[in-house]
């Protein structure tokens, strides 16, 4: 299976990637942007909308 | 003999998409607006479109299997990818915005809500990316196939738990009625049957494809 896929470009890839995602984290505007570990508050469900 | 798969090759296109569509947006891409055909669960027409479509994919594979295989794989490799440019676009505008849509399903640890937010739209973007502009086809199918199961592990989980949250695969809007997440999942699972099959293609860049 490993020999299938080229794994170097898989992982190149993917840490590219998370690269990306820090520096769009840093680059974005102070209310879109998140804290690296932490979550977001589950808010209330809404009524059922009727069909 | 190319004429004829082109042909069938051009409506299974068509009525592809417009299934897909009509699966995804049941309220705006249905012939039920405008009082043409009273079926209620416009969903159904999208998934009969598909059908229909794959049906139509036979004759062309019969008449010339290596001119079929390279238009699919040029159209697949396309359409999906181009599909994960699009859906990845408002989640890296707006990462907190997708973080809190990933908290209403209560899925992940509450620590990993926001490193998943800010990680998987890159992940959806570049590997959408590759799958058009490089040719590492498996590679990159491999990848997308493993983000669709997690979209479906997310959507029936949120249906199980009953959360009546939307999908948040092209937007994010507040929590919406369930019935969403039943057609995400649907489409998605019609989206994995091309998807998979681009497994079984050669690594090859589009051009090339195209070429020879």
């Amino acid at each position: 299976m490993l020999k299938f896929f080229n794994i170097k470009f898989l992982i190149g890839l993917g840490l590219f990637c998370v690269l990306a995602a820090v520096v769009n984290n840093l680059r974005a505007p102070e209310d879109k942007s998140v804290e690296w570990i932490g979550g977001q508050e589950v808010l209330e469900k809404p009524p059922e909308i009727p069909q | 003999m190319k004429t004829i798969p082109a042909i069938f090759l051009f409506f299974a296109t068509l009525l592809f998409t417009m299934g897909v569509f009509e699966i995804s947006f049941p309220d705006i891409f249905s012939l039920t607006n405008y009082g043409i055909i009273s079926w209620k669960y416009n969903i159904h027409l999208g998934i009969t479109d598909c059908l229909i479509s794959a049906l139509l994919i036979v004759p062309a594979w019969r008449i010339n299997k290596e001119f079929t295989q390279k238009i699919l794989t040029v159209l697949i490799r396309l359409g999906i990818g181009g599909m994960f440019i699009f859906a990845s676009y408002f989640k890296i505008a707006d990462p907190k915005g997708f973080a809190i849509l990933i908290a209403q399903y209560q899925f992940l640890p509450h620590n990993l809500v926001n490193l998943w937010a800010l990680i998987l739209p890159q992940f959806e973007f570049w590997f959408g990316l590759a799958l058009i502009v490089t040719p590492f086809v498996k590679e990159c199918t491999l990848v997308i196939l493993a983000m669709f199961a997690s979209f479906m592990i997310a959507l029936i989980w949120a249906l199980a738990l009953d959360l009546g949250i939307t999908c948040g695969c092209f937007q994010i809007d507040g929590a919406q009625s369930k019935a969403e997440a039943w057609t995400a999942l649907i489409r998605d699972l019609v989206l994995i049957v091309p998807t998979s099959w681009l497994l079984t293609r050669k690594n090859r860049s589009i051009i090339k494809e195209v070429i020879c």
